[in-house]
């Protein structure tokens, strides 16, 4: 990267950094924000960062609801005895039992395909994506417009299940429960249809955007890892997708028609369903997180101030998982009847698909050995995203080997796992990006100290809510059982106290992120000290992304900032601009 | 705003016309790309992946049919005999004739020649109609005979009948029966059977029942004592026996060629829409992909079809 | 009906003269284009008329084989003759019509790729049921539950 090409890339940026770098900032131009403010204009926006905003909105509601039903579930496990069940059930234990299943089903199905499959993607990804290729948007603006509406008509059914008698299959609608389950299994099963097509098309438009619309000099092995993460996870959504919208269908049809596909009932055959269905969903944690993954590495490198460590390992490993994630999912069947020698063939090469990540951890480690490192909330959430993944990624490891998942399947060690790497890890990326790119977003600063606070509330609940699963997983309490023998009880209050701390944690996050629209301190353009191309832009940025043709930098070249402590904003010592 | 600001490899780039340099933007432009040759190649790009969606999408059920040909050959050998290859060859030979005329539309949408356009794209809507047509011909016959998918399915032959009263005797077996639930003994009434009472609807969710129950049936029905007999020739049974799961071979049979059949209907839309942007005269030789691309997404469905065809007719 | 069944019942016949009429069309076509090229289009590439006749000729005169010999009996060998008639039929749709010889190769390799990925699927599961048919229980009367029907 010469100093020459970011001298004449800054001339035109330098003007915009003056008006920006003073406190009275008045924008030369306005920003995507202001540029328009009707109702319509945000309804049928094509503007990228528009629709990144919208999703978020979104996706962040639709976290609340799930979580709203965790808590339920969590404060329904407080005791042996039914707690809060009977006060929406009645005194009948099958119905109260029934509703228990609706809330866990509730929860896991709006957290999957409602905010963490889209999550990092379509709220983080959409906003970001274009700005790091210095592009002026995706490659089809209509279709991620089209994606958003999608999105929203998957939502719309979901309301529409929980006012019209729930669902009570778990969120993987196993049959032949779910092809006999008198709740109101195909609007749910159709509204994940529809959010199938959502994730595809922004799959879709991710790899064209990446392939056809990078700047000239940025080639593929120059290009931020975000862009590797991005385009691996599209590969995932393309791919893998469309098999769970057929199997839905069927299931559909299963139900309807009894065409004998799924259902023992009818000729069918329920593990033919889970092949199906996992097919799928094993690649869709990997499109969980994959992203998260990406997020994390910008976030490591940029608050350490030191180029990213293997940085070849990293993009091929995140290609690696994706194409590995494909010939894993028999690794959700263990104990389903699927036959003694695919049992092996998938437990053998789900150890491998272990491997790919173990690289991404020790390179992000390697890369903060040594940095300059800045322990802001977005650097908290990303190093709480390394310890925690390990330990998710480990325990699934543990259950990878046959004579362990014969007694762990089914129980909360299972649980534990998963929400160590969808919600530890995945989820905990998300907010961390969000923290990240929120100044780029709204051009506004929140407060860290909060924001430091908030991240331990959400680590130390988080942890409380989960090692007791761990644990109490091993000792055999199985998993959507709303009782228990007595000698749970201890672990199961743990994890609910920890589940209470964890959400104030996030209601904390809530409030602070919100307190700063109205109030917070007016973001520099570049706050942290990145050098991919979203930071060489305004705060938030104008329509278009860019004043003039942006040419590609050297995203990890971190460590040439000098920064200004009474604006706040990192800026090049190469650079012909104010400091 | 100049052009060339993607990864171009220079030989490719030394061969296009109308990239931005100096031309001015053409109306065809999106303000997102720099030149009509990168969008139409992201136009193209965005349409391969949107169909090996739709190739992983119609996978789920040739995975359907694989695993039942695998484990179930029973339910193939006795099924394939309601399917009409002569029906499904014409299908086939409509489908590559149409997949012809698209192509042809598509060039002459290079060459920009409005009516020709409107010519193929008509014909191949024509081709899909025809396609259709016949697909509703076939369809209207499975149903006429009982042939439905799944738990509607109320067919039923029988095979081991020598008597007319071993065929009433069957016939009432079958009537309170379940036929997706195995019988000790394969039940199968032929419609066309010669003294043969009326097809009868099949009950779901009945059970086997006594023989009591059959003779007294079996009176009612045919006003003939039990012992009388009228002899059916062998000649004039069905050869297979029908097997117990027989209805998933249909399941089968319907949902992929409900599938293609959606699709074809879908694709017919397309060239509706295509031939209503050529008359607004939106499509010339700078942007013609709307063409393209939905000639793109009808020879998949052609292809689709020229997989289903020997999997379903042809192969036993 | 009978004009259509004596059509139906010589069907192969059909499929050869549609062939051969499309053979005819393609000399034709070749002898009026003698001489003249196609104008170098604006973006992407154009095919040749002779050239998407012959294809059709041949795509037909496969149509012609693949029925004729689902006539005959070859066993096991059946379905692979089928299979590989119709991935011949199928490349080149895919390559002609579908222009994926004159694309740029990433096309080409998302559509193979797709097919890749749809072997995997068809592949394990086909491995897995085939190993556990044997003990799967076939008569629904043991599994006895009330078979509720959906909304």
């Amino acid at each position: 990267m010469k100093p020459d090409d970011k001298a004449s890339a800054g001339s035109d940026l330098s003007s915009q950094e003056v008006e920006q770098t003073s406190q009275e900032t008045k924008i030369s131009g306005p920003s995507y924000l202001t540029v328009t403010n009707t109702l319509t204009s945000w309804m049928f926006t094509l503007d990228h960062k528009r629709i990144g905003l919208m999703y978020l909105v979104g996706v962040l509601s639709m976290f609340l609801l799930g979580g709203v039903f965790a808590l339920l579930v969590r404060t329904e496990l407080f005791s042996p005895i039914p707690l809060i069940t009977p006060l929406f059930a009645g005194d009948d234990a099958g119905a109260q039992a029934d509703l228990y299943n609706q809330w866990f089903t509730t929860h896991g199905a709006i957290m999957v395909f409602l905010v963490i499959i889209p999550g990092v993607p379509a709220a983080l990804g959409n906003f970001v994506l274009p700005l790091l290729l210095g592009a002026k948007d995706v490659a089809f603006p209509r279709l991620n417009l089209g994606s958003f509406y999608l999105w929203m008509c998957g939502a719309a059914f979901f309301v529409y299940v929980l006012f019209s008698g729930g669902v009570d299959t778990g969120w993987t609608f196993y049959t032949p429960y779910s092809t006999s389950s008198p709740t109101a299994v195909i609007p749910a099963v159709v509204g994940v249809f529809i959010l199938g097509f959502s994730s595809i098309f922004t799959g879709l438009n991710f790899i064209v955007t990446i392939h056809k619309m990078r700047p000239k000099g940025m080639t593929w092995f120059n290009m931020p890892l975000f862009l590797w993460a991005t385009y691996s996870t599209a590969v995932i959504q393309v791919l893998a997708t469309p098999v769970l919208g057929i199997t839905l269908l069927l299931l559909i049809l299963e139900r309807t028609l009894g065409i004998g596909i799924f259902d023992p009932q009818n000729g069918g055959d329920p593990v033919l369903y889970q092949h199906f269905f996992w097919f799928y969903s094993h690649p869709a944690v990997y499109i969980m997180i994959i992203p998260a993954m990406g997020v994390i590495s910008e976030i490591i490198a940029v608050h350490s101030h030191k180029r990213i460590f293997g940085y070849r390992y990293i993009a091929y490993s995140s290609v690696a998982i994706a194409i590995f994630s494909f010939i894993v999912w028999g690794h959700h069947m263990f104990t389903s009847g699927q036959s003694t020698m695919m049992n092996i063939i998938f437990s053998g090469i789900t150890f491998s698909v272990g491997i790919p990540s173990a690289i991404k951890v020790f390179n992000w480690i390697a890369t903060m050995y040594k940095g300059s490192i800045n322990l802001n909330t977005s650097m908290l959430y990303g190093i709480s995203f390394i310890f925690l993944f390990t330990i998710g990624g480990l325990t699934g490891l543990f259950l990878g080997v046959l004579s362990i998942d014969t007694h762990l399947h089914d129980t909360y060690f299972v649980v534990a796992h998963f929400h160590y790497v969808m919600m530890g890890s995945a989820l905990i990326a998300f907010v961390g990006g969000l923290h990240h790119w929120w100044p780029k977003m709204t051009g506004r600063m929140f407060n860290e100290f909060w924001g430091r606070i908030a991240c331990t509330l959400v680590f130390i609940g988080f942890n409380l809510t989960f090692i007791p699963q761990f644990v109490m997983g091993s000792l055999g309490m199985p998993r959507r059982y709303y009782s228990y023998e007595d000698k749970f009880q201890i672990y199961h209050q743990l994890s609910t106290i920890g589940s209470y701390v964890m959400a104030v944690g996030f209601f904390l996050t809530a409030f602070y992120l919100i307190q700063s629209l109205v109030s917070g301190k007016k973001a520099p353009m570049n706050p942290w000290g990145g050098n991919s191309l979203e930071w060489h832009t305004p705060s938030p940025p104008p329509l278009e992304n860019f004043h003039g043709v942006p040419s590609a930098t050297d995203p990890y070249e971190l460590d040439q900032f000098d920064y200004d402590p009474v604006t706040g904003n990192y800026s090049s010592q190469s650079s012909k601009g104010l400091a | 705003m100049s052009g060339d600001a993607h990864q171009e490899k220079p030989e490719e780039a030394a061969g296009e016309h109308g990239d931005g340099h100096g031309h001015g933007h053409s109306p065809h432009l999106a303000h997102h790309f720099d030149s009509l040759q990168q969008q139409f190649e992201a136009g193209k790009l965005g349409m391969w992946l949107f169909l090996a969606t739709e190739v992983l999408l119609f996978g789920g059920l040739f995975c359907f049919y694989a695993v039942y040909k695998a484990n179930h050959p029973e339910l193939f050998e006795w099924g394939h005999q309601f399917l009409d290859k002569r029906w499904g060859a014409t299908n086939t030979m409509v489908l590559l004739f149409s997949s012809l005329t698209m192509a042809l539309a598509v060039r002459e949408a290079q060459l920009g020649r409005k009516n020709r356009i409107l010519f193929f794209l008509s014909i191949t809507f024509i081709c899909g109609l025809g396609f259709m047509g016949i697909k509703y011909i076939e369809y209207s016959k499975k149903f006429h005979e009982g042939l439905f998918p799944g738990k509607s399915f109320s067919y039923a032959t029988v095979t081991t009948a020598e008597t007319e009263r071993d065929l009433l005797e069957l016939n009432v077996v079958a009537q309170k029966t379940d036929i997706s639930r195995p019988l000790a003994e394969v039940v199968l009434i032929e419609p066309k059977a010669k003294g043969q009472v009326k097809t009868p609807a099949i009950a779901p969710g009945g059970r086997a029942i006594n023989q009591d129950e059959i003779d007294v049936e079996i009176e009612k029905q045919s006003g003939h004592p039990e012992g009388d007999g009228l002899y059916i020739p062998p000649a004039e049974l069905p050869k297979s026996a029908r097997p117990p799961n027989a209805h998933v071979f249909f399941s089968i049979y319907f949902c992929l060629t409900g599938l293609h059949g959606i699709h074809v209907l879908i694709g017919m839309a397309v060239m509706v829409w295509l031939m209503v942007l050529v008359v607004k005269g939106r499509i010339g030789p700078e942007f013609f992909t709307p063409v393209d691309l939905g000639g793109l997404y009808w020879h998949l469905v052609d292809l689709i079809w020229i997989y289903l065809f020997p999997l379903l007719y042809l192969v036993e | 009906m009978s004009i259509v069944e004596k059509l139906l019942n010589n069907v192969d016949w059909l499929i050869l003269s549609a062939a051969f009429l499309s053979l005819l069309a393609t000399l034709v076509a070749g002898k009026m284009n003698k001489g003249t090229k196609d104008p170098h289009p604006v973006v992407g590439h154009m095919t040749p008329t002779v050239l998407m006749l012959t294809i059709l000729t041949a795509l037909l005169f496969l149509t012609w084989v693949t029925v004729g010999v689902s006539y005959i009996d070859l066993g096991s060998l059946n379905i692979i003759v089928a299979m590989g008639v119709a991935t011949i039929k199928a490349t080149l749709v895919s390559l002609y019509f579908m222009h994926l010889r004159w694309d740029r190769p990433f096309n080409a390799i998302i559509l193979v790729g797709s097919f890749l990925f749809l072997g995997i699927f068809l592949g394990f599961a086909l491995l897995d049921t085939g190993e556990y048919k044997e003990y799967l229980i076939v008569d629904p009367t043991i599994l006895e539950t009330q078979f509720n029907p959906s909304d």
